[in-house]
């Protein structure tokens, strides 16, 4: 049998477990200039290795510290102090000694819940700026030809409208562009026209620039409220309005699954609703901002400012305003007005 | 601290853990997961498991988690990967038709990597749990059977809960012991009653509240104020009250669900356990957690975790039929976390059940 030290200061008393076995053997560990030695009630020893072998788990709040044995043996021990002070090593309770109840963690609050609200306010928009900015273009016109090839096949029938209707609407739709100037650029602007029984005068984009107006919308409306349509339209083209969307909402989902972890099963509930009820608030703000562009970017192309707001006005007088706000995608006709009347009255 | 390996005393399960404590944990957590950008969020998880993990004890022994920080993030890494592509891919309609089917498919496969990771990285006593269930069973127990129970009118569903809990439970080996759970339907129906019992009155409240909405409209509209804000408190209400109906009722039947698969769940040879959850208190604990931490902004929220584990924990024994130190370990090759790391963005958590 070899030799091994009597402990230097308090012995680390623990239980050891043998490799793959449940069987407890209430054990002390040894330590000598080269060996750790795992030593039983009787002086036997049950395992040794070499200091550098030997694996200590990280020290989490005061549950029993585990080292482990490189033939699998485990030991446990709730003598810090004494594991620490025989090792002659306690970096691996760096973190523990940072999560002790101190005032210090009054600081730590603080910063948790101005980030939480940074990340909130701030960090969440950048990530979802860079996840706009990494989407594959190629992925974006595919989204644009899938989304119109299935709607001819359910919803929309071909136009209507005879050709010099089409073309006015054109001319409209590439003055309004060319205002955008360089930006025009940046997605594939294109105007479609299609007949869609039951959406009446209605006027829709897709993220890669495709726009649909409705024979109803271009029918019924003068020529500079169609030319703040078709402007609006560009608005949420040209600030990514939809891809936005997506990225926002998936974002907060990961976020409070990830940092959050597990809130406990009513919490959830309220988070993730929130959550829905907070993404169809930023849908509201996408169109009030696309109105603002809408309404800017025609006045550039030398129509008259308030057409957009003369449509909301009919829209209003035929539909009402219905549903409520809080659960509504569009803001209400009124508000959209009140939002333009702002504008118009700047200029 | 030693419990005598030849008695067969029942044994309670017990938290040692305290709230101060974890409150230090959870809070350094955060702040190191805000600081780099969520990729600590990996780490945290593991050191939140540990202290959960270890802090729990059956007969004198503590459990213990054993992922790193390194293979959750990848798996994390992934699954963002793969739900940015598919929720992309999504906007196409035409490309639905390919990716629903694929997914229908996928989460099943998940789900049993996910219950797989979950038990090879959790021992008791030094010997780490196991999971056999397989993608038909998952299949079969999450897909079919509800299906097939929705056809009659959910009026089977305690059928199926019963099924669900066998694919789990027979599902999982501790070391080379298997575990069998097995009982008579009458206790889940017992629980479904129970949850329509919470529920039908609340309902019933409900319906009458709403007819009082409708005058409370009318008198809305006809003062000239827009009647928004009232409108908005009223379908709060409504909302509030289907939660109040639906989520507590849930509640009441996992806890009863829950007394049932201990209650008939053997491990080995006859190694039993007891749990007498009462599932108004525990309703009543998620409750008043819920209330603290919102009026707390969240900081009351490991206050709330500690109270519920310790409450699980106080309500579970064990009842060793023989010795604690025969239990054998296997070797398992590790599975990687990409199961785990969906359970955590989709929200099912599938820990300990303690």
């Amino acid at each position: 049998m070899e030799e091994f030290p009597e402990d230097i200061g308090a012995p680390v008393l623990g239980r050891a477990y043998p490799p793959l076995s449940s069987r407890e053997i209430p054990s002390r560990l040894a330590v000598g200039t080269n060996t750790i030695w795992l030593i039983d009630n009787q002086g036997q020893i049950q395992t040794r290795c070499s200091p550098q072998e030997l694996l200590v788990d990280s020290r989490v709040g005061s549950t029993e510290r585990r080292v482990s044995f490189p033939d699998g043996t485990l030991f446990l021990t709730d003598r810090h102090n004494a594991l620490e002070h025989l090792l002659a090593d306690n970096s691996r309770s760096r973190l523990h000694h940072a999560e002790k109840v101190h005032p210090r963690l009054i600081l730590v609050t603080l910063a948790c819940l101005v980030g939480a609200w940074g990340i909130w306010k701030y960090g969440l928009a950048m990530l979802v700026s860079l996840a706009v900015w990494m989407t594959p273009p190629p992925l974006v016109a595919a989204i644009d030809a899938g989304t119109l090839h299935a709607l001819d096949q359910v919803m929309t029938k071909p136009s209507a409208l005879d050709e010099a209707e089409k073309a006015k609407v054109q001319d409209n739709f590439d003055r309004v562009l060319t205002a955008l100037g360089p930006a025009a650029e940046e997605h594939n602007y294109s105007l479609k026209f299609r007949d869609m029984p039951g959406m009446g005068p209605n006027a829709f984009a897709l993220p890669n620039g495709t726009i649909v107006v409705t024979d109803d919308l271009v029918r019924r409306v003068s020529t500079d409220a169609l030319a703040g349509v078709i402007g609006h339209e560009i608005g949420h083209v040209a600030e990514q309005h939809g891809l936005t969307q997506i990225y926002r909402s998936l974002g907060a989902f990961v976020l409070i699954g990830m940092i959050a972890g597990d809130t406990g099963p009513m919490l959830e509930h309220v988070l993730l609703e929130g959550n829905l009820i907070l993404s169809l608030s930023y849908s509201r703000q996408h169109e009030l901002a696309a109105d603002r562009f809408g309404v800017e970017l025609a006045t550039r192309a030398g129509f008259d400012p308030r057409g957009l707001s003369d449509f909301f006005e009919l829209l209003e007088q035929e539909y009402g305003d219905q549903g409520n706000d809080w659960l509504s995608t569009h803001p209400k006709f009124k508000d959209r007005q009140d939002n333009l009347n702002a504008l118009t009255r700047g200029h | 601290m030693q419990a005598d390996p030849s008695q067969s005393t029942p044994t309670e399960f017990e938290f040692r853990g305290s709230t101060a404590e974890y409150f230090g944990i959870w809070i350094v957590n955060l702040l190191l997961s805000m600081a780099t950008f969520g990729i600590y969020s990996a780490w945290a998880k593991v050191r939140t498991k540990k202290y959960f993990y270890q802090n729990t004890y059956v007969a004198g022994r503590s459990f213990d988690y054993h992922a790193t920080g390194g293979q959750i993030l990848i798996g994390r890494l992934i699954v963002i990967a793969g739900v940015i592509v598919v929720s992309i891919i999504a906007n196409i309609p035409l490309a639905n038709l390919i990716l629903l089917p694929v997914l229908f498919l996928l989460i099943p496969y998940l789900l049993v990597r996910a219950l797989r990771f979950q038990a090879r990285v959790s021992s008791w006593s030094n010997v780490r749990f196991d999971f056999n269930g397989t993608w038909g069973g998952a299949m079969a127990n999450y897909f079919l059977f509800p299906f097939i129970a929705a056809l009659t009118l959910y009026t089977t569903w305690p059928f199926v809960t019963r099924s669900i809990q066998r694919f789990h439970v027979n599902g999982h080996t501790f070391g080379t012991t298997p575990m069998n759970f097995d009982s008579p339907v009458g206790p889940f129906y017992r629980a479904a009653f129970a949850a329509l019992a919470w529920i039908i009155p609340v309902l019933v409240a409900l319906m009458l509240f709403a007819t009082n909405v409708d005058i409370l409209g009318t008198l809305n509209s006809i003062a000239d104020d827009p009647g928004n804000m009232a409108d908005l408190i009223n379908i709060f209400l409504i909302y509030a009250i289907l939660l109040a109906a639906l989520v507590p009722a849930g509640s009441i039947y996992h806890a009863m669900v829950r007394n049932t698969v201990y209650n008939y769940t053997v491990l080995g040879d006859g190694h039993r356990f007891h749990s007498d959850v009462s599932p108004l208190r525990l309703l009543w604990i998620s409750a008043s957690n819920l209330v603290v931490v919102i009026m707390t902004l969240g900081l009351a929220l490991p206050w709330a975790h500690v109270r519920r584990v310790r409450y699980l924990a106080d309500h579970t024994t064990f009842i060793p039929s023989g010795s604690l130190d025969e239990f054998v370990g296997t070797v398992r090759a590790n599975v990687s976390a990409i199961g785990d790391a969906y359970g955590d963005i989709e929200g099912f958590d599938i820990g300990l059940a303690v």
